[in-house]
């Protein structure tokens, strides 16, 4: 954000000089009106000419100002644009201004008096001493003059250099601008010598001057009480324009003073205020105290002293900044090494446990498969006496098959022989029925015949009994028969199952042998791995008890680890917090930049 | 009184009739076409029973007894009851406290094949 250059003031700057130099005029007037008697009809010449040559060398001094301001003029105005070329040459004639004014304001005094005089001396004819000393005025009241301007037009003149740094001009081109002069030393030589020589001088020469005139005038008395007289009247007289020049010349010099000591008390204030915000880490950059001399270049090292360090601020705050995010970064990583650690602790805790099971597991194993060899041993005597039981299980199976088979063939026999009863008792009652049938109709007949056939008919019932009698015998020998057959069926079905049962036998002792032989064999092999495993167990034990060892001294320096994960975060927070005090302490000094 | 001499004694069903023994041609085995006896009270006789025989038909019961009786006195028929089974009831014998149906056997016949129709 800039802000450019207000209107008018090449004129503003320059303004001081035109007050300064009316100042001077009057100073010199009364000067001349306290110390010189002006010969009669010349006075009017004289007042005309200071004031002819007032205005035409307050005027000329003035255009010479402005010719030595016109870019500021310009920029002002805003027929030049502001650049960092034209900016320097303005700010270039700002701090050449003062100086432009104090040899202007010399000049003008020195030669204005030196043609006033010779004009007067040309026109009027006046006493040649009155001339030159009227010519040589310039020389007493020019100087105050001068440093009396150049003290008025300096603080505009920086004035107007701050506007020129408001309006976008950089300290450093500032710097080129206005070098660095060390002549603070001459130029406080230069205002004490003028303050205190110029109205030294002035006073004594005007003393001098009111003390000849009345010598003279005493001496011209005839006699003494006269000259008294005279003498007294000239104490009352003289004292007049005495006093006023002694009171102008006071307020110069008090002026001037006042004027020296602000340009020199101002920068240095602001100075010590800078130094003071410096102190307090209040960095801003393109802050400058426009000066002179010594000041202006130890405010031009402050205020690249000030950059410098706002550089190296600014590195200090991207530095700790990057030291806190590292060391931020740092404890998370550590807070995760950590955990991974406490994780990998744990896991190899358990791990340490399941191998310390696994040791104990392995002599359990070893002792099971010790007492497992052994058992395999009786296992395989068992099952070779077993095998011995089935083979001759097997025998015997094979006598009791041949037994039932041969009750299974005789009882077949018998029951074929009672079916062939059946068969015969059969028809014995198909004979019965039938001869019962034939006495029934027999003692029907009987009957039918009446009395001739009583007797028939009795013997036909006789016959009939009988042959109900044989029926009945029949039917209880069918009954018995039936029951013999259903037992022999019964025995020819058990006997069948005996057979099938001692066939099954048979054949289960037979699988039951050859397993056994399987088993036998199986039980040798098993008798053999188990003897094996147990070796491979002792051997698997001795190797977990060392794996055991081995996990406990990982185990350990898991343990070490983890406390060095922690005191690791520690350190890393401890990193952070004094990351961020770093962080905030550099902010201190940030300010704005 | 009527008196009968000679009767056959049938059980069939568990019902009993008895038969003049003039009536009955012969007895033989129920083998060949029969008329079942026990039709007439709604049920069927034993196939391996006996069958009497009249006018050259068989006539099958379950069991058949020949009694030797002469003058058997014959009870009447109640009037309610004469034209039982197409008239074939002709009267009651008491034998040995028991009292029998006397039934006409070609009535009987005639009875069954009207049933079996």
């Amino acid at each position: 954000m800039t802000t450019p250059l207000p209107k008018g003031r090449s004129r503003w700057i320059t303004n001081p000089s035109t007050i300064a130099a009316p100042l001077g005029v009057l100073i010199g007037v009364s000067y001349v009106a306290s110390t010189l008697s002006l010969p009669e009809g010349t006075g009017r010449w004289y007042a005309g000419l200071i004031v002819a040559v007032v205005i035409v060398f307050n005027v000329s001094a003035d255009l010479w100002e402005q010719t030595r301001l016109k870019t500021i003029r310009g920029l002002g105005d805003g027929t030049i644009a502001p650049s960092p070329a034209t900016l320097e040459q303005a700010a270039r004639e700002a701090s050449q201004a003062a100086t432009t004014t104090f040899f202007l304001a010399l000049g003008a005094f020195v030669v204005g008096s030196g043609v006033i005089a010779a004009l007067w001396y040309a026109i009027a004819h006046p006493p040649l001493i009155v001339a030159v000393r009227i010519g040589l005025v310039g020389l007493l009241v020019g100087p105050i003059t001068a440093v009396m301007a150049n003290l008025l037009v300096l603080p505009r003149a920086r004035r107007v250099l701050h506007e020129l740094a408001a309006a976008g001009l950089s300290p450093d081109a500032l710097a080129r601008a206005v070098p660095v002069q060390y002549a603070l030393r001459r130029r406080l030589v230069l205002y004490a010598a003028v303050a205190v020589l110029t109205p030294m001088m002035l006073v004594a020469d005007a003393s001098l001057a009111r003390s000849n005139e009345i010598f003279e005038k005493v001496r011209a008395q005839p006699d003494v009480a006269s000259a008294r007289a005279v003498m007294e009247a000239q104490k009352a007289e003289g004292f007049g324009a005495l006093s006023g020049l002694g009171v102008v010349t006071v307020f110069m010099v008090v002026l001037c003073g006042w004027l020296s000591g602000s340009v020199l008390g101002d920068p240095l204030n602001k100075l010590g205020q800078e130094t003071e915000r410096l102190a307090k880490g209040r960095y801003e950059r393109g802050r400058l105290v426009v000066a002179e001399n010594e000041i202006w270049a130890a405010a031009t090292a402050m205020t690249a002293m000030e950059a410098h360090l706002l550089d190296a601020v600014g590195g200090a705050k991207e530095a700790s900044r990057g030291i806190r995010d590292a060391a931020v970064e740092l404890v998370e990583n550590g807070t995760q090494q950590e955990q991974g650690a406490a994780e990998q602790s744990a896991a190899l805790m358990a791990t340490t446990a399941t191998t310390e099971e696994l040791a104990r597991s392995a002599r359990q194993i070893s002792a099971n498969a010790q007492r497992v060899s052994e058992i395999a041993r009786g296992t395989l005597a068992a099952a070779q006496g077993g095998k011995a039981s089935a083979e001759s299980f097997t025998s015997a199976m094979g006598e009791v098959r041949g037994g039932n088979q041969a009750i299974a063939d005789s009882v077949v026999k018998l029951n074929k022989r009672v079916q062939q009863v059946g068969r015969i008792i059969e028809f014995i009652d198909g004979i019965a029925d039938k001869s019962d049938l034939l006495a029934l109709n027999a003692e029907l007949e009987g009957h039918k015949a009446g009395d001739v056939g009583q007797g028939f008919g009795l013997v036909a019932a006789e016959m009939r009994r009988l042959a109900e009698n044989v029926m009945t015998s029949t039917r209880e020998i069918a009954r018995l028969i039936e029951d013999i057959r259903d037992a022999t069926n019964a025995a020819v079905m058990a006997t069948e199952a005996g057979v099938k049962a001692t066939d099954s036998g048979a054949a289960l002792a037979a699988k039951v042998s050859n397993s056994l032989g399987d088993i036998v064999e199986f039980a040798n092999l098993s008798a053999d791995a188990m003897q094996s495993i147990s070796l491979a167990t002792v051997q698997q034990q001795a190797g977990s008890d060392q794996l055991v060892a081995a996990m406990e001294d990982i185990n350990r320096s898991t343990r070490k680890n983890v406390e060095s994960a922690k005191e690791m975060a520690s350190t890393q927070t401890a990193l952070v917090t004094l990351s961020k005090e770093l962080e905030e302490v550099v902010d201190t000094f940030g300010g704005r930049s | 009184m009527a008196s009968v001499d000679g009767v056959v004694l049938c059980v069939v069903s568990g019902a009993r009739l008895a038969v003049s023994a003039d009536q009955v041609d012969a007895i033989a085995t129920a083998e060949g076409p029969v008329w079942d006896a026990g039709v007439a009270f709604g049920a069927t006789s034993d196939p391996a029973g006996r069958a009497l025989q009249c006018l050259g038909r068989l006539i099958r019961f379950d069991s058949i007894d020949v009694v030797a009786t002469v003058g058997l006195p014959v009870l009447p028929v109640p009037a309610a009851l004469v034209n039982t089974a197409h008239g074939a009831l002709t009267g009651f014998v008491e034998l040995s406290g028991t009292l029998w149906p006397l039934v006409a056997l070609d009535r009987l016949l005639g009875f069954l094949e009207a049933r079996s129709r």
